[in-house]
């Protein structure tokens, strides 16, 4: 069941277009215009500037997770065929990664080399992305769901996640610097395992919640 | 306890002998508080910036202890729809989101005061500030979900999950190498605080729990006033409807 809903969430997300593009563009931008605005190749930088960008592209998607489905009633049919909140919340976190998180890492190395990093660097910077990024998607659909009867409130739900998204962001940084030295042993890489984890099991529940609690006539 | 305040009834006639004694106690514990803070010796080594300590460690307190509060009454509210708790929940939102500033900003002045610095990224100030974030995202649910108990609901969800930052703040200065000093009065074994220093801070802990209680009375009062007035039918309506 939640296979056929990640292939429609994917088919969606497909036929739309720019919901796979748009967060690649807007990543590929946002590194060049820090590049600028920072002067040039800053490989010492490039760790922080791949997370801040990857954050970033998540909440620029937050709006399209869910919002449509509720405005549409897609949701409420899900509900009515049966579906439990728990395995739509489950579809969603996946179709979401694949459809966001996955062309960012692809396009990370890429942009790595334009900032000028070294191979151990990158690896490192696509090894914590890797693990952190269930925490940023758990945390992103929580929010989503929270807020996906408003209207206009993308901005609210960007100052809802960012939050929880502060230590993901703080230990995922730390583990990319830490890995050309350190490897994969570092503490930092266990602790970001840890956040991401407990993101996931937080997240889950939460986001089933919200959606129940989003269900029916306002 | 739980099933006791379902009855809104039984609340107000609490409140109404609660709320002006616990307002009044924390004018005192303030005045008296106010009055040890000064009497009590400058620090031999911080000078007499360790005043600020007596504003700085019970706001911190309290503020961690107001969302410990909401989290508290968002998981009663959420499970058995308790019709006070969610108005409790909301109550401790503002005076709590105002410690939570009032911490932050007689920190920075002791840091500039004693390292020479009003910031530092470490864990204790960070997560701080992550907590002030979480509390105005609080209260922007309720502004702006207009369901009421829909509200009630969503920002349930939203402050039992903000809650895990709660015990990173408690052993932030423990986990990350810190400016801040770690717990002194609260961990055994610690060698604790001389009772010149530690009589102004009780007190102005009390003071400030006294307040933070009368704070959320006084808005609960107000709140359950104003759902009666909402549920009593408008006068000029009814007139009319007997009219016809």
């Amino acid at each position: 069941m939640i296979g056929a809903l990640i292939k429609r969430e994917l088919r969606l997300s497909l036929r739309r277009g720019s919901s796979v593009v748009l967060p690649l563009t807007f990543m590929a931008l946002f590194v060049l215009l820090c590049g600028l605005a920072l002067g040039g190749s800053r490989p010492e930088l490039g760790p922080g500037l791949l997370w801040l960008a990857a954050t970033l592209s998540v909440l620029l998607g937050l709006e399209r997770l869910y919002q449509p489905d509720q405005a549409s009633g897609a949701l409420a049919q899900l509900h009515l065929a049966g579906i439990s909140s728990v395995s739509i919340a489950v579809a969603k976190a996946c179709a979401f990664a694949i459809s966001t998180l996955l062309p960012l890492l692809l396009a990370a190395p890429l942009l790595a080399l334009i900032l000028g990093m070294s191979g151990g660097q990158i690896t490192g910077a696509m090894l914590s992305l890797v693990i952190g990024g269930p925490a940023l998607i758990a945390y992103a659909s929580v929010s989503a769901a929270l807020l996906c009867a408003q209207r206009g409130s993308a901005v609210l739900s960007v100052l809802l996640s960012a939050p929880l998204l502060i230590p993901v962001l703080i230990f995922g940084v730390e583990a990319a610097q830490s890995y050309p030295t350190l490897g994969l042993g570092a503490v930092q890489f266990r602790i970001l395992a840890g956040l991401s984890l407990l993101a996931l099991a937080l997240g889950g529940p939460a986001t089933a919640a919200a959606i129940s609690a989003n269900r029916g006539p306002a | 306890m739980l099933t006791r305040f379902a009855n809104p009834q039984r609340f107000v006639r609490l409140a109404s002998w609660l709320t002006p004694v616990l307002g009044i106690s924390a004018g005192i514990a303030l005045a008296l508080g106010i009055w040890q803070s000064f009497a009590s010796p400058p620090d031999a080594e911080h000078g007499e910036t360790v005043r600020i300590m007596y504003v700085h460690v019970p706001a911190a307190w309290s503020a961690m202890a107001a969302y410990t509060g909401i989290a508290v009454a968002s998981l009663i509210s959420f499970v058995w729809r308790h019709p006070l708790a969610d108005i409790g929940a909301r109550s401790l939102a503002l005076p709590g989101a105002a410690m939570t500033a009032l911490s932050l900003i007689t920190g920075s002045l002791w840091g500039k005061a004693d390292w020479g610095t009003y910031w530092q990224w470490d864990g204790r100030m960070t997560s701080v500030l992550i907590l002030l974030f979480i509390y105005i995202g609080y209260m922007a649910i309720w502004q702006v979900v207009s369901d009421r108990k829909r509200a009630a609901r969503l920002a349930a969800i939203t402050a039992m999950i903000g809650w895990i930052n709660i015990p990173i703040i408690k052993f932030s200065v423990d986990w990350w190498n810190s400016l801040h000093q770690s717990a002194t009065v609260s961990s055994p074994g610690a060698p604790g605080l001389a009772p010149e220093f530690l009589a102004p801070l009780m007190t102005m802990a009390l003071a400030y729990t006294l307040l933070l209680a009368w704070f959320v009375m006084r808005n609960m009062q107000a709140e359950v006033a104003a759902m009666r007035r909402a549920r009593r039918p408008a006068p000029v309506a009814t007139a009319t409807i007997e009219a016809m």
